[in-house]
């Protein structure tokens, strides 16, 4: 399978070249079903490749092992903290004089590791050449090493293949049905192909330039999705938006390659991973430098994971066809963030990043979250809660929590593709996007009231769901990285209940109101235009106008089986994925994904406070949606302040302070730069073929099409040449 | 005649000198000239250089059986030339057919169409 590991990525990046070329033979049908198929083979050699990772990983699971990894720990704190012991030297002889002496526990410990870790059985050892790697040349001149393309198949990079490939082709497959009828539909599934494909790439490139090659691939697969209804200006704007802000952190990120380049030698993830563990890293680059380019890495993944301040593009990005969303919210592009910290870790653990990491995370987890309540539209609802479960992820890092991360991450690539596809088959059936305007979706949707439940419930962190595990386990890292974390970790636990709220009131809402006006649509300040995208009123209308397509149906009704088959499977999966890294398995996630330390792990019994807490947060923020909005209570009714929706709805006015400080600056700046192309560049140029033109036509006149003179005249020129040579070569004797 | 006879004789006793294959090449060369720039009648013109080429030709041998004892680049040259003016030809008569076919005649007075 490892050999095969390469066709993963190559398969769906061949069905997007096909699909270009062949898209007329193959016809729509052919086209959406090849993509489809080209996808299930890779997650199908995905599946392979994981099992064959997971079995030639190390098995933490062993009892010696743990016992080995104890004492391991024991000794490197026993080190740790020897400047503040009274040393002891060790009497007479120490192998090396170089050697410190060491405290007799330390010692004692480490003989203790020593003889388990010869005692230790073969089957709880890594498998030699593990982690897999396979290289193929690339840009080698003259035998050069050049830069060979690798694969680097660790336990992070097994997870994350197996997690993309699954679920891009969930959406592949669900998105047959869901944009039969469009137009274009052999490209949306050429453009989703490939942009699977990027980030399966990305996931298993051994170099971190080839990271940044199918990162940018990614983000031009992001904006040409995004932009898939091109016709209509919002997606215009929304298309220039996530690309130019992604763009900002891309900048970041080779600024950072070129610095680490620059320093380190390599983009070697397995030596960089290595040189972390042995300290190398930071005697080669220095606190300074490794802060530096972590903090830039770290600047590229909170474009790309849309954290805060970069964070304005991804709630427009719903702009897209709705499984392009659940693409980019789950399988792709925001997953490349936490993949790229993550893979950079050492780097940022160097640099004294992670703080910062936690605290932009943590950060965007509240103020995303607190944003969501306010929003009428079931996709924005989806994105804002997206930015939160990132800002999540990104605050575990940021507290040691590496594993926790991974585990959010891989929790909430199904739930959320979950979530986003059943919004999809809402809206499908309804015809709207807006909340209020669905009518009694329970009544009619059967299956996919019961889907979204699961990930609403996964979302939230109710006991027993995907997300309540992940959940728990950020909390608990958060909560035992000490000091000021703690500010950190209560934010965090508004965060659970704000999530909580909201997510109920959009069940409750979408599924059993009936049918209502959208109570904001005509409230002052969405009559201005559409500011989030910088459009005016007039442009605004103009777009409705030409927008008939949108029509709110008064019979909603269930979607067809090639969009109900995917969510029932990302059901399953969003309810059986948490218990991989849950006490029941023994974590088993937790132990797999195994980064530096040994993972402190609870037992069932000590994780139960959490557990309780947990669960009493999701009831109190579902508790408290049910009393505003549930039974028969008026759910248009206002309750927050204006003042407070305006500001929510406005998302804090950040996007309005880009585009007046920023994006109508360079605007205006253009003006006068377009003026000067026009009016000076442009005419410069044009003079030029103006008097080409005029020379020629002047010169045409000799064309006279009698070939005799022709012939007289090329006689008589050669001769002139010849004689001048002949005139010449005298001169030089 | 005796002169005459005499020339022959040095001719085949001495050999023929480069210089007079040259002068031979030169006199070839100006009457395809010369036939290029007066005939009318495009056959006429091709056949003048064809002879052009055949002076060139000559040339090359010449100059390469003289100078170069070794190598036979000229005469290499000389095989290249006979297979071009050989496509030449081809293609010429296959044009002069069709522009005798839409034209009515093969001379050059039939093609001054480029004036505007």
């Amino acid at each position: 399978m490892v050999d095969l590991a390469i066709l993963i990525p190559v398969l769906p990046a061949l069905g997007w070249l096909i699909i270009s070329v062949f898209s007329k033979a193959l016809g729509s049908k052919g086209s959406a079903w090849l993509a489809t198929t080209l996808m299930a083979i890779s997650a199908a050699i995905a599946i392979g490749l994981f099992v064959e990772i997971s079995s030639a990983a190390p098995n933490w699971k062993a009892e010696p092992l743990e016992k080995l990894y104890k004492l391991e720990h024991k000794a490197k704190t026993a080190e740790a903290e020897k400047p503040t012991e009274t040393v002891t030297p060790v009497e007479g002889e120490t192998l090396e004089p170089a050697v410190e002496p060491i405290s007799a526990l330390t010692e004692e410990a480490e003989k203790k590791a020593e003889l388990l870790r010869e005692a230790l059985p073969s089957s709880n050892r890594a498998l030699s050449g593990f982690p897999f790697v396979r290289e193929w040349s690339w840009l080698s001149i003259k035998g050069e090493a050049g830069l060979p393309f690798g694969l680097y198949l660790d336990q992070t990079a097994g997870i994350l293949v197996l997690m993309v490939s699954i679920v891009a082709f969930l959406i592949h497959l669900f998105s047959i049905g869901y944009m039969a009828g469009e137009e274009r539909y052999p490209t949306f599934f050429a453009y989703i192909n490939l942009f699977a494909a990027a980030m399966l790439a990305m996931v298993m490139a051994k170099n971190l330039f080839h990271v940044l090659l199918f990162w940018e691939i990614m983000g031009l697969m992001s904006y040409l999705l995004i932009g898939f209804f091109y016709k209509k200006k919002t997606a215009q704007q929304a298309m220039k938006k996530a690309f130019m802000t992604v763009r900002v952190g891309d900048l970041a990120f080779m600024a950072g390659l070129f610095w680490l380049y620059a320093s380190f030698k390599t983009l070697d993830i397995p030596t960089i991973l290595e040189a972390g563990a042995s300290g190398e890293l930071l005697r080669v680059l220095g606190v300074t430098a490794a802060g530096g380019i972590g903090l830039l890495l770290f600047i590229a993944a909170m474009g790309k994971s849309a954290q805060f301040p970069l964070h304005v593009w991804l709630a427009d990005a719903m702009e897209g066809p709705t499984p392009v969303s659940a693409m980019i919210h789950a399988a792709t592009m925001v997953a490349a963030g936490v993949y790229l910290v993550a893979r950079a870790y050492p780097i940022l653990e160097v640099g004294h990043v992670l703080p910062f990491v936690a605290l932009i995370g943590g950060f965007t987890a509240i103020f995303a979250a607190s944003m969501a309540p306010a929003q009428a539209d079931a996709k924005k609802i989806m994105a804002f809660s997206t930015l939160s479960q990132l800002g999540y992820m990104f605050l575990s890092l940021g507290a040691f929590g590496y594993t926790a991360a991974l585990f959010h991450l891989l929790t909430h690539a199904f739930f959320k593709a979950l979530l986003f596809l059943g919004s999809g088959s809402m809206i499908h059936g309804s015809g709207t996007q807006d909340i209020f305007e669905m009518d009694r979706l329970a009544k009619y949707q059967k299956w996919t009231l019961g889907t979204v439940w699961v990930g609403a419930l996964s979302l939230m962190g109710a006991p027993l769901f995907a997300g309540f595990w992940s959940k728990d386990e950020i909390l608990h890292a958060v909560q035992s990285a000490g000091g000021l974390y703690w500010i950190l970790w209560l934010m965090a636990v508004i965060t659970a209940i704000l999530t909580a709220f909201y997510t109920t009131r959009m069940m409750i809402i979408a599924f059993y109101k009936p049918k209502t006006a959208s109570p904001w649509a005509a409230a002052p300040w969405n009559n201005e235009g559409e500011p989030t995208l910088n459009m005016s009123k007039a442009e605004l209308e103009d777009q409705k106008a030409h927008d008939h397509g949108h029509h709110v149906s008064d019979h909603p009704h269930e979607s067809g089986p090639e969009m109900i088959i995917p969510l029932v499977l990302l059901a399953t999966m969003a309810m059986v994925m948490g218990f991989v890294g849950s006490p029941f398995a023994n974590s088993w996630f937790q132990r797999f994904v195994y980064h530096g330390e040994f993972p402190e792990l609870l037992p069932l019994g000590s994780a139960i406070p959490g557990f309780i807490l947990s669960a009493l947060l999701v009831a109190a923020g579902a508790g408290a949606s049910y009393m505003l909005y549930g039974g028969a209570r008026d759910h248009t009714k206002q309750i927050a302040p204006i003042w407070l929706t305006r500001l929510l709805q406005r998302r804090y006015f950040i996007d309005d302070f880009y585009y007046k400080g920023f994006v109508n600056i360079a605007e205006d700046i253009q003006v006068p730069l377009a003026w000067f192309d026009k009016n000076v560049v442009d005419r410069i140029v044009d003079g030029f073929g103006i008097v080409t033109g005029a020379i020629g036509d002047t010169l045409r006149r000799a064309q006279s099409g009698a070939v005799g003179l022709y012939a007289w005249l090329m006689v008589v020129g050669g001769a002139v040449i010849a004689l001048a040579f002949a005139f010449a070569q005298g001169g030089n004797k | 005649m005796e002169s005459i006879l005499s020339t022959i004789r040095s001719f085949a006793n001495n050999g023929i000198s480069l210089q007079q294959f040259l002068i031979l090449g030169g006199l070839l060369f100006l009457i395809g000239i010369y036939g290029v720039l007066t005939r009318r009648n495009l056959i006429a013109i091709l056949m003048s250089v064809e002879i052009m080429l055949n002076a060139a030709m000559l040339n090359f041998v010449a100059i390469s059986a003289y100078t170069d004892t070794v190598n036979i680049n000229g005469h290499l040259f000389a095989l290249f030339i006979v297979a071009i003016a050989a496509a030449e030809v081809a293609v010429g008569l296959a044009i002069f057919i069709n522009v005798f076919r839409s034209k009515g005649g093969v001379l050059t007075d039939d093609l001054m169409e480029m004036k505007q």
